[in-house]
């Protein structure tokens, strides 16, 4: 029954021809035509085409007639290619038993290359080196073929060649995903055991969830048990997508697809979870499951107070579609009423503030993203800080997340890279060649200092060579201290930050100096000071602007004059207004990013 | 009700560096069918009130001859009721008239000079690629003060290399042939023109801000200082001499326009003719309209432009309007922005460098409260 079946992801750095891959083997197994093709199917929202990388996993079913003569039931899993999103390309890929490993020929190994590698190992999943891109001149397949073997450690022998672009090699793969990687096994007799890797809300038949049936099966009418919390819903419809949605009779033990049970919400839908029968419940569910708690925290806050409302619907309705982000209320002095918004990462949170503004047409503020501190307060209370303005006084001890960053940069900028390490906090964990010319760092770093500019740091100072994957390592005690910003002489709380306190002098002359920079000339003067408790430690000020007039207004001037005139008013209204003072959006952020 | 008429006469010998005003280049031929057009569409023209000014700018107007100046002059007074004692302005550049056509514009039915000096500096008039010489201008403002009981002048200052006491030591000579008005405008670097390149490409710059605000208040003071009062943001004149013209745009007053680009202002619409001269042609030989854009204003547009119109003058803005901002206007009087007398608003001379500033907090609170008050206060 499931001898046909192949279960399989497509694994690579950004950029190295993921989806271009997919697509053409969606084309030639004959799921889509050409024309029906629009590029890159898989990747369909508008964010994820604009920035070329694929943020919702999805699963297609494809048929393939081999060589051999049998046709198979190919499950193409596709997963996030992001760092933020480690935990579901992990699912992702434990529901796949074996996937393709695409290398850039004109690239070769990088970070995240290596990364999603040993997430597939993890996971013992059959690996197919595929190296693409072989049409370009720079290519060098033998070059990148060594590097597979030594980073990677992977046997290249009969590794594949390809152009995601033109096709070439595409039979080539299908015909090893078939030959190489192993049917699914497991026991449909058994009691149901699925493993949910995806879900989404859908507004006409509420909460679709993705599931790998690894034992048993699923019917509409079966009472189904979500293991982690569980909560119990009837099945209402399974099937596949083809990539187009296509009902099934079930869903059973090695194949792909999606439920539909009536779930309401999102939030209970958690990936990683196994989905059982209620009635004759699994004993064990999937390994693997772990809650994804937000790792970054930002505040948002509507730029006119008029759009609490409509921002709060914003957030509901992204919420409903995206298990791993919330939010709750909160309020400044200095912005008034907004939300605390948690993110897997950074990227995650600038793809929601980005819908946010692009689909609700919400023009919102956001503070600078922080960490979550683990702060013992002076009776010995930990307290979880996801706020510096929430910063209990006097601490006596303050945790912060570390994580785990994997450099890969070719040799001649390997210095400029330890330099940045270094300003960043870090203490080098392993440094070695992986080819003549290219090195392997790995630093331990707090995750605060790689929140804001180190990725686009990291990419300026390798001239783009350098490339990054970092994990999660634990938390630890470090001298850290909040640093508060006054606008004439005014403390504003949104603009707090908790920083090392080594780095407290220079932080805060540079925050200053850009803040003098974003904030504009008014009609009096504004000093920007940061302060550490009492004790001020820099200072500028913005002059009081003295000129701003149109010289002349004549009869056919008018409207012209007119729409300029609202036009400063219209950006004025950008501005957020802090006491008198005028404050534009992107000052908010300005105090992580002290850097150009 | 009165209204004003406006004359454009799009012809200059060559563009002057910094303006972005429509011209074409000067040539007989063109002027000759340039100005049939013009008549018919002063036959044309809808019915308007008594007409008590008529205002010929450029472009170059002093390139028409006074002859034709006298026809165009008749053929208003044939069509419409030309006030007696209408004001009737030329623009004039120093370089195109003597002494004897500045005597037959006067025959012609002018009664008010406006003359292009602009500076009487020869390496500023060389930088802003004017026609004219300095001596071409103390001779036409000679001819001026004695042929003309009311003329102004228009002068420049921020221009690149000027220094404070020059652009006042250039205003000085101008003032000797007392002039009843003086513009003193800003040089504005406008998109489009060989100044815009000049300055983005570096190898000019203008004057930094602290000295374009010291010129301002020299100008202002020497001005003040010999009897002209500043009413409006780049106008002063003597009691009696403001620019009624102009005065008319700036309280949002009625006027046609006729001739290229010209703009008219009739019953809460503003309307524009074809720029291009020979669109314009054109289109009145064919349609016997060159109008290309006719844009209703709304209840806002006309709040906004009376706002930023009237603040621009002495005359003020009426208190009532502002009375839903009264806190903002009490903070921008604390401020010294603004002064409050007789029941209007008017700019201090402080607050005329800063009028956008104060026209947009004015704007800004007048449609938060409207907002307010739709939203009927609620808050989260």
């Amino acid at each position: 029954m499931t001898a046909r079946i192949r279960n399989f992801s497509i694994i690579a750095h950004i950029d190295h021809g993921k989806s271009t891959l997919a697509d053409r083997i969606l084309e030639f197994t004959g799921a889509l035509t050409e024309r029906e093709m629009s590029e890159q199917v898989l990747d369909s929202m508008d964010l994820e085409k604009e920035r070329g990388i694929t943020i919702k996993a999805h699963a297609v079913r494809l048929t393939y007639r081999a060589k051999d003569g049998e046709t198979y039931i190919l499950n193409l899993i596709d997963t996030p290619g992001h760092v933020d999103f480690s935990y579901e390309v992990s699912r992702s890929l434990a529901s796949c038993e074996g996937a393709l490993l695409v290398v850039d020929a004109t690239q070769g190994v990088e970070a995240q290359t290596l990364a999603n590698a040993y997430l597939a190992i993890e996971n013992d999943l059959e690996l197919i080196p595929v190296i693409n891109k072989i049409d370009l001149p720079q290519a060098d397949p033998e070059r990148v073929k060594e590097q597979i073997e030594e980073v990677v450690g992977l046997d290249c022998s009969d590794v594949i060649l390809a152009s995601a672009k033109s096709g070439a090699g595409t039979e080539e793969i299908l015909e090893s995903i078939v030959k190489k990687i192993p049917p699914p096994t497991g026991d449909a007799a058994a009691p149901l055991k699925a493993l949910m890797f995806d879900s989404w809300f859908d507004s006409y038949r509420g909460v679709i969830v993705l599931v790998r049936v690894f034992d048993g099966s699923v019917q509409p009418g079966t009472r189904i048990r979500l293991m982690s919390s569980a909560r119990e819903f009837e099945v209402t419809e399974v099937g596949v997508f083809t990539p187009a949605a296509k009902k099934t009779a079930e869903l059973s033990a090695g194949e792909v697809g999606y439920i539909v049970a009536g779930i309401k919400n999102v939030q209970d839908t958690k990936i990683g979870d196994t989905i059982t029968d209620a009635a004759r419940p699994a004993a064990e569910p999937c390994p693997g499951y772990k809650e994804v708690k937000p790792m970054v925290f930002c505040g948002f806050y509507p730029v006119e107070s008029s759009k609490y409302e409509p921002l709060k619907e914003a957030l509901e309705k992204l919420r409903l579609n995206d298990a791993s982000f919330n939010f709750e209320p909160e309020s400044s002095v200095a912005l008034g009423f907004g939300f605390r918004c948690g993110f897997l990462g950074l990227l995650h949170m600038e793809i929601i503030k980005e819908r946010i503004e692009r689909e609700f047409g919400v023009s919102i503020i956001s503070t600078a993203p922080t960490v979550v501190y683990k702060v013992t307060d002076q009776r010995g209370v930990m307290h979880l800080v996801d706020n510096p303005s929430g910063m209990p006084e006097r601490p006596l001890r303050i945790e912060e997340p570390f994580v785990r960053a994997t450099i890969f940069v070719p040799q001649e900028f390997v210095g400029n890279i330890l330099t940045l390490c270094q300003e960043k906090r870090g203490t080098q964990k392993d440094f070695s060649y992986i080819s003549a010319n290219r090195l392997m760092v790995v630093y331990e770093l707090p995750l605060s200092e790689i929140l804001w500019d180190f990725y686009d740091r990291l990419k300026s100072l390798s001239r783009g060579y350098a490339s990054l994957d970092y994990e999660f390592v634990g938390y630890r005690e470090s001298d850290l201290i909040k640093l508060d910003i006054l606008l004439n002489g005014e403390p504003v709380d949104a603009l707090s930050m908790i920083i090392h306190r080594e780095n407290a002098y220079y932080k805060a002359r540079e925050v200053v100096a850009r803040l003098r920079r974003v904030i504009p000339r008014q009609l009096f003067e504004v000093v920007i000071q940061a302060a550490i408790g009492s004790k001020i430690i820099a200072r500028e000020s913005v002059k009081a602007l003295r000129k701003d007039v149109l010289a002349k207004c004549y009869g056919g001037d008018v409207t012209r004059k007119r729409k300029l005139l609202e036009k400063q008013k219209e950006g004025k209204k950008r501005m957020k207004q802090v006491g008198r003072i005028e404050v534009p959006q992107e000052a908010f952020l300005a105090v992580l990013k002290v850097k150009d | 009700m009165s209204t004003a008429i406006y004359i454009h006469i799009p012809f200059c010998i060559r563009k002057c560096n910094y303006c972005d005003f429509y011209s074409v280049a000067f040539s007989p031929a063109l002027k000759k069918r340039y100005l049939r057009a013009l008549l018919k569409e002063i036959d044309r023209a809808p019915a308007a009130g008594e007409i008590n000014s008529v205002y010929i700018g450029g472009g170059t107007p002093s390139l028409l001859d006074p002859t034709e100046v006298e026809t165009i002059m008749s053929r208003i007074a044939r069509r419409f009721n030309l006030s007696r004692d209408a004001e009737v302005s030329l623009e004039v550049n120093p370089g195109t008239v003597d002494l004897h056509k500045i005597k037959a514009l006067r025959v012609a039915g002018v009664n008010r000079l406006s003359i292009g000096v602009q500076s009487m500096s020869p390496v500023e008039l060389r930088l802003l690629g004017r026609i004219h010489e300095a001596a071409d201008s103390h001779r036409a403002l000679d001819w001026a003060s004695r042929c003309f009981d009311n003329f102004s002048v228009d002068i420049l200052y921020g221009i690149p290399g000027q220094t404070p006491s020059e652009a006042e030591e250039g205003l000085r000579q101008v003032l000797r042939y007392g002039p009843q008005h003086v513009s003193s405008y800003e040089l504005t670097v406008e998109e489009g023109t060989p100044f815009f390149d000049m300055i983005s490409e570096g190898s000019i710059a203008l004057p930094d801000d602290d000295d374009k605000i010291a010129m301002y208040e020299r100008i202002g003071e020497t001005l003040e200082k010999t009897g002209y009062r500043h009413y409006e943001i780049s106008n002063y004149a003597r009691d009696g001499y403001q620019c009624r013209h102009n005065m008319n745009y700036w309280l949002r007053g009625e006027y046609l326009g006729f001739g290229a680009s010209a703009h008219a202002h009739i019953r809460d619409v503003r309307l524009r003719n074809a720029a291009d001269i020979s669109d314009y042609i054109r289109m009145m030989e064919q349609e016997g309209s060159a109008v290309v854009e006719e844009t209703p204003l709304t209840s806002s547009d006309r709040a906004h432009e009376e706002m930023f119109l009237r603040l621009r003058t002495d005359v003020g803005l009426n208190l009532d309007r502002l009375s839903t901002a009264r806190e903002l206007v009490r903070r921008l009087e604390r401020e010294g922005l603004i002064s409050e007398t007789g029941g209007a608003v008017r700019l201090t001379e402080k607050g005329m460098l800063l009028s956008n500033r104060v026209i947009v907090e004015l704007m800004d609170a007048l449609e938060r409260k409207s907002a307010d008050h739709d939203r009927g206060h609620t808050q989260p």
